[in-house]
């Protein structure tokens, strides 16, 4: 048993928060230097704004009513990458993502993240099912992609890609970037990403290609976020920590590749998890990150109730009882069985 | 982590022991298992939110955005597509009004409705299109090709018509060319009269004219679209107000 020292295990966490952080903000002075450098005379170097290269609605809408073939590869490439990892783009690259992600969340929203999460006993049974929920974001995918053809293009209120760009131009000329503001409000109001997980059409878009490559596992898959159940305590933090909101990580029965499709691979549950091991980020079957902590699963499974770092986070009322050794050890097997 | 840890999964394996084949519109595919049953549909708040959001934000485009028919002419970017097709494809991403050498382009306002609104508008108020020396920088900007590269030659973008109630050599027989002496395609001509007279054919509709017009506070030569150039000259006949 390796026991790790809290420092040293703090130092770990924030490797990886740091260095998306990092990389979302170089992506971020990519695009606005992009869309900055693009004003006369052009560039030598930054001969075409990538980022709206890259964006498959746009350059499916464009396919749809183009008479010539246009240069769709960056897109294409795209969409393939999706299909190998899952939806990093959206954690990792995105620019009106970053922006939106850097907008503080009111506390009170963290309650409601856990929702989703089926409660379970300290033995890790669950003791109530679960419901599924519509997901908005797939209908607007599709009433979008279907109104395409009949000569309605709404993608320029919907694509995020077309709204950071038409912001940026918008404050470079001095004019208010109103969709841009309302979408601020919306991350105030309802969680930095929630624009992201529930509505945004290329999400959705992104989301269905990772659905697509399911099948990958994690040796074959160019990144994954791995779980390995054995060793989880089921304390919540993942869900909790997740900018997305999602709550398969702390949900999932299984070990092996997460195959949560709206996971933008952001890494942000692997730092929050304090059991060692028990979530992992993969790389064709390479870890390159691990969580580390002092939480070890109980001789029977599911979490130690001694160690009050490792206890169950939720703040949701229907988990008060998850948490109460002796309430859910009589109910957690009875609904189980 | 071992193979062996990885499989000996415990949890809700006890619950429920197949996994449904689910698609991306469900909740809880792949890893999270159903419980016992197919999992009850529920549309939680932040569904009905998503739904708002989408609702209002396209909802609120339609009903704001009307158009006004008495608004401007609306001209494209040299070389753009014929407008069914360029109002379409455009992603509105003001791409192309970023990289204009001269400024001439702006994003359209709201009075040109919600299929037009945001898209770019050559504004020949704001300057002259120099399509023949910038390089066609806002075609090479459009990510989508809604902007083509016809050759020089064949760039139309509208017609100049000259309001002759307004114009202070008709109206008054001032002795007015500025309009004539801007043009660089020799399309505006003064007549016997020392008059502006507009030769269609040879009109770019590039918008020199209308950019260097005396006339305060509308110019007297204004660049039509191609398809919305009034018949004759004045009259009281204009067809929009700038």
């Amino acid at each position: 048993m390796r026991a790790r020292k809290p420092t040293q295990k703090r130092e770990a966490r924030r490797t990886l928060h740091y260095t998306r952080r990092s990389v979302q903000l170089a992506f971020l002075a990519a695009f606005l230097l992009l869309a900055w450098a693009a004003s006369y005379p052009p560039s030598r170097y930054l001969r075409e704004n990538f980022f709206l290269r890259v964006d498959p609605l746009g350059a499916l809408s464009a396919f749809m009513r183009a008479s010539a073939l246009l240069p769709l590869w960056p897109a294409m490439a795209l969409l393939l990458l999706t299909f190998l990892s899952g939806r990093f783009f959206c954690g990792w690259i995105c620019p009106l993502g970053t922006v939106l992600e850097m907008i503080p969340s009111p506390l009170r929203l963290k309650k409601r993240r856990m929702e989703g999460i089926r409660p379970r006993g300290v033995d890790g049974a669950v003791l109530l099912p679960g419901a599924r929920r519509p997901r908005v974001k797939y209908l607007l995918l599709l009433a979008l992609l279907v109104l395409l053809p009949f000569g309605v293009n709404l993608l320029w209120l919907f694509d995020p890609l077309v709204i950071a760009h038409r912001s940026a131009v918008q404050v470079f000329t001095g004019s208010l970037p109103l969709l841009f503001l309302g979408l601020l409000v919306l991350a105030l109001a309802a969680g930095p990403r929630f624009w992201c997980q529930e509505v945004c059409p290329l999400g959705a878009l992104l989301s269905a290609a990772g659905w697509a490559g399911r099948g990958l596992r994690e040796d074959k898959a160019l990144l994954s976020l791995v779980k390995d159940e054995a060793a989880c305590v089921h304390c919540g933090r993942c869900a909790l920590a997740c900018p997305f909101w999602i709550t398969e990580v702390a949900d999932t029965g299984r070990s092996g590749r997460l195959l949560a499709f709206d996971c933008a691979l952001c890494g942000e549950c692997l730092e929050a998890c304090p059991a060692d091991g028990a979530l992992s980020l993969v790389s064709l079957g390479r870890r390159i990150a691990v969580s580390t902590g002092p939480c070890k699963p109980s001789e029977s499974g599911g979490r130690r109730r001694d160690d009050p770092t490792c206890q169950w986070e939720g703040m949701s009322p229907s988990f008060e009882g998850a948490g109460d050794g002796e309430q859910t050890r009589t109910k957690g097997p009875g609904r189980g069985g | 982590m071992t193979m062996a840890k990885r499989e000996g999964n415990r949890g809700d394996e006890r619950v429920v022991p197949a996994a449904g084949k689910t698609g991306p519109g469900k909740r809880g595919e792949g890893g999270s298992l159903g419980s016992a049953g197919p999992r009850p549909l529920k549309v939680g708040r932040r569904d009905l939110l998503a739904l708002g959001v989408a609702g209002l934000l396209s909802g609120a485009a339609y009903a704001f955005l009307r158009e006004n028919p008495r608004g401007a002419p609306l001209l494209r970017p040299p070389g753009a597509q014929d407008e069914g097709e360029f109002a379409d494809r455009c992603l509105r991403c003001l791409a192309c009004v970023r990289a204009c050498m001269t400024g001439c382009l702006e994003p359209a306002g709201r009075e040109f409705g919600v299929d037009r609104f945001l898209t770019p508008r050559f504004n020949p108020a704001l300057a002259k299109c120099e399509f023949e020396l910038c390089g066609r920088a806002c075609a090479k900007a459009c990510p989508v090709g809604a902007i083509g590269l016809p050759p020089d030659r064949e760039v139309r973008i509208g017609v100049a018509w000259v309001d002759r109630d307004r114009c202070i050599a008709w109206r008054d027989g001032k002795d007015c060319l500025v309009c004539h002496e801007r043009c660089a395609y020799q399309a505006i001509e003064p007549d016997g009269r020392g008059r502006p007279r507009v030769l269609e054919e040879r009109c770019t509709g590039c918008g020199a004219c209308q950019n260097t017009c005396v006339t305060c506070p509308d110019p007297a030569i204004v660049v039509y679209p191609a398809s919305m150039v009034p018949r004759s000259g004045g009259g009281g006949r204009r067809r929009g107000r700038l």
